[in-house]
């Protein structure tokens, strides 16, 4: 992709559209015969301004690839992959663009904002994570809150604001293609969304000769506020379940694709009582409506 | 493959969209007892309710003022309050909330705030021009000229010198006896003996000599500096005369920063003469110390701090008088190249402490 815009007068043009590569995991897993490889990618489709060096709006994009084959995957094998996803007018970064391509706009001087504030990941989720995210928490936050963020947009339609890894530090170090580095600074939502990812938890539904079926549960926490005076719009539990059958002859299972399909079942609940709750979807998700 | 990624920008459009207004959001709460038995929307109370949201917002705004700027702006708070629709241009209702019980209606506002136009009632009501006329306004015959001197350095060697350690010890010996003679009652034979004891006293002592490190500074003027101080006071409406026209001897305060935190008297007296002779009536001098870059954590980035001590003398006394002082604040440069942060702290450095001098010379009445 390498879209190029004229400026009639480029010193009077504070404000640059960027997609920012925010999140990269490559997750290989063994098994019995067979490696699997899953590389999920998190973008941000940014509005900056440069002249106060802060951002002015953003569109989470998430993009996940999931291969598998009898030989290990090594570098080369990945870098290909990842080529196809965001390469070209035929890829899913290109696709997941043109989807989000309206909705990033400078916002009008009387728009409201919502963040993802903070994430905060439950011991209990801890032995369903690879072993890379278990150790970093903070990237799985990072990953948790896109693609919260990825949803929301897509079925709430509203203003978002980039989630802060950091949550004392609300800036956003961005490195440009030419490697300098600049840090915006994210300014303060008019209403944030707090995640808590509980835990995850599989229980057997069913088990015969041939095969199991497990139940596989994600346990989200969500609070929706004002921050500054406190305000507190919505601040349920959510789960979702999803079902997985294990054939008898499986020794192990990849149980990370699983919990994630059953927190993203949770978001979507999340964000469907957003929009029921009356309280929520009046005074927040309407005023952060684009 | 890399790990994960902070940020990596790999794609960058640039639009042709206009900017925004200079407008700063700020939330803000109203709140008031009505009276009548129910609170009626739309109602006077209503409207009073929205308006104390727009004053406590513009407070909230003015309290992340420095304390000079707070102060300028607390004289002018009760005109601003007064009319705060000029300083509050709109706002979006995010909520209220009527308690019943207490007859209290609460209404919660975040305001855009039109930040220029407080700049501007500040600058009005500190006796200068506003910012935004003042790049145009021609020089008055009265002013008041102001020269400066910011000279920015970093260590450039650091000696240290080993402890010197004296010591001292006194060695004493006595020795004490007493001698028996003892004779046979026979009177036939005699017997002596000795009895013998001795003491060594050993005293131990000195002294230890540290001698401070002695530091070497390389001394520069910076022309992003110079123009960044410029623009600064030349927005407040000073008249800035530059130092060699001032007839400033510049080397003289780089030699003197070189090995000090402050000047010479010569360099002062010389300079405090060439300036009262022109008719110069203030004189900012400044020294910016450049910190070694360190990694910021938070963003991998490489972080520069500059610590600004500086000091403004009004020259048109008999003996001059210091007007206005900052010391010891630090200003960081954060960025991915270490020159580059040196730099953007240098001019961070010089365009904030350069308004602080210039709030409290405001605040003073010096114009």
């Amino acid at each position: 992709m390498n879209l190029q815009f004229g400026l009639a007068r480029r010193e009077d043009t504070p404000l640059v559209l960027a997609l920012a590569l925010t999140d990269e995991k490559v997750l290989r897993d063994e098994f019995n015969d067979f490696h699997k490889l899953v590389i999920q990618l998190g973008f941000e489709m940014l509005i900056l301004n440069f002249k106060e060096q802060e951002v002015v709006c953003s569109q989470p994009i998430c993009i996940e690839f999931i291969d598998a084959s009898k030989e290990p995957f090594d570098e080369a094998a990945v870098r290909e992959r990842m080529k196809k996803m965001i390469g070209g007018a035929d890829s899913q970064l290109f696709a997941a663009v043109l989807a989000k391509a309206d909705r990033i706009q400078p916002f009008s001087k009387n728009q409201a904002t919502l963040q993802v504030r903070r994430v905060g990941i439950g011991e209990k989720a801890l032995p369903f994570l690879p072993e890379l995210l278990r150790q970093s928490t903070n990237a799985y936050a990072q990953t948790v809150a896109q693609q919260f963020g990825s949803l929301l947009t897509s079925k709430a339609g509203v203003a978002l604001l980039p989630y802060a890894k950091d949550g004392l530090n609300t800036k956003m170090a961005l490195v440009f293609s030419d490697a300098s580095a600049v840090q915006f600074k994210i300014p303060d939502p008019t209403f944030a969304v707090d995640l808590d990812v509980k835990g995850f938890k599989k229980v057997l539904d069913k088990s015969t000769d041939a095969e199991s079926l497990w139940i596989y549960g994600a346990f989200l926490g969500i609070h929706v506020c004002e921050p500054e005076f406190n305000l507190v719009y919505l601040d349920v539990p959510v789960k979702y379940g999803v079902s997985k059958v294990v054939p008898a002859t499986q020794k192990s299972v990849d149980e990370f694709p699983v919990v994630s399909e059953a927190l993203k079942g949770a978001f979507v609940s999340a964000i469907e009582q957003m929009q029921k709750d009356k309280n929520t979807n009046e005074k927040v998700l309407k005023k952060c409506a684009l | 493959m890399r790990s994960i990624i902070l940020s990596i920008l790999f794609v960058v459009l640039a639009t042709t969209l206009t900017a925004q207004a200079e407008l700063v959001k700020v939330k803000g709460k109203g709140e008031i007892a009505y009276t009548t038995s129910h609170f009626k929307p739309g109602s006077a109370d209503e409207l009073a309710t929205i308006t104390e949201a727009k004053k406590d917002a513009l407070k909230r705004y003015a309290a992340d003022f420095d304390s000079a700027r707070f102060e300028l702006y607390k004289k002018i708070e009760p005109e601003m309050l007064a009319n705060i629709d000029q300083y509050v241009t709109d706002y979006t209702q995010l909520d209220q909330q009527d308690d019943k019980v207490s007859k209290h209606y609460t209404v919660f506002i975040e305001a855009s705030i039109n930040s220029t136009a407080i700049e501007n009632a500040i600058a009005k009501s500190s006796g200068v021009n506003a910012p935004a006329a003042a790049s145009t306004a021609t020089a008055k015959q009265d002013a008041s000229y102001m020269t400066f001197v910011f000279v920015a350095r970093e260590l450039a060697s650091r000696k240290d010198f080993d402890a010197k350690r004296t010591t001292v010890e006194i060695n004493e010996s006595s020795e004490a006896g007493a001698q028996k003679n003892k004779v046979a009652e026979d009177a036939q034979s005699a017997e002596t003996s000795l009895d013998k004891s001795s003491v060594v006293k050993n005293t131990t002592g000195g002294n230890t000599e540290t001698k401070a490190e002695d530091l070497t500074y390389r001394v520069t003027t910076v022309t992003e500096v110079d123009n960044a101080v410029n623009s600064v006071l030349t927005k407040a409406s000073y008249e800035v005369v530059d130092p060699v026209d001032a007839g400033l001897d510049v080397e003289s305060f780089k030699n003197d920063f070189s090995g000090g935190s402050d000047i010479s008297p010569a360099t002062r007296t010389a300079a405090i003469k060439n300036c009262k002779d022109k008719g110069i009536n203030y004189i900012a001098i400044a020294n910016m110390d450049v910190g070694l870059p360190e990694k910021d954590e938070a963003t991998g980035l490489t972080r520069v701090y500059v610590t600004v001590t500086a000091k403004v003398s009004d020259l048109s006394p008999k003996f001059p008088k210091t007007v206005a002082s900052i010391a010891g604040i630090p200003y960081a440069g954060l960025r991915s190249d270490p020159q580059v942060a040196k730099q953007n702290a240098l001019n961070e450095a010089a365009t904030r402490s350069a308004s602080e001098l210039v709030d409290q010379l405001r605040m003073k009445g010096v114009r």
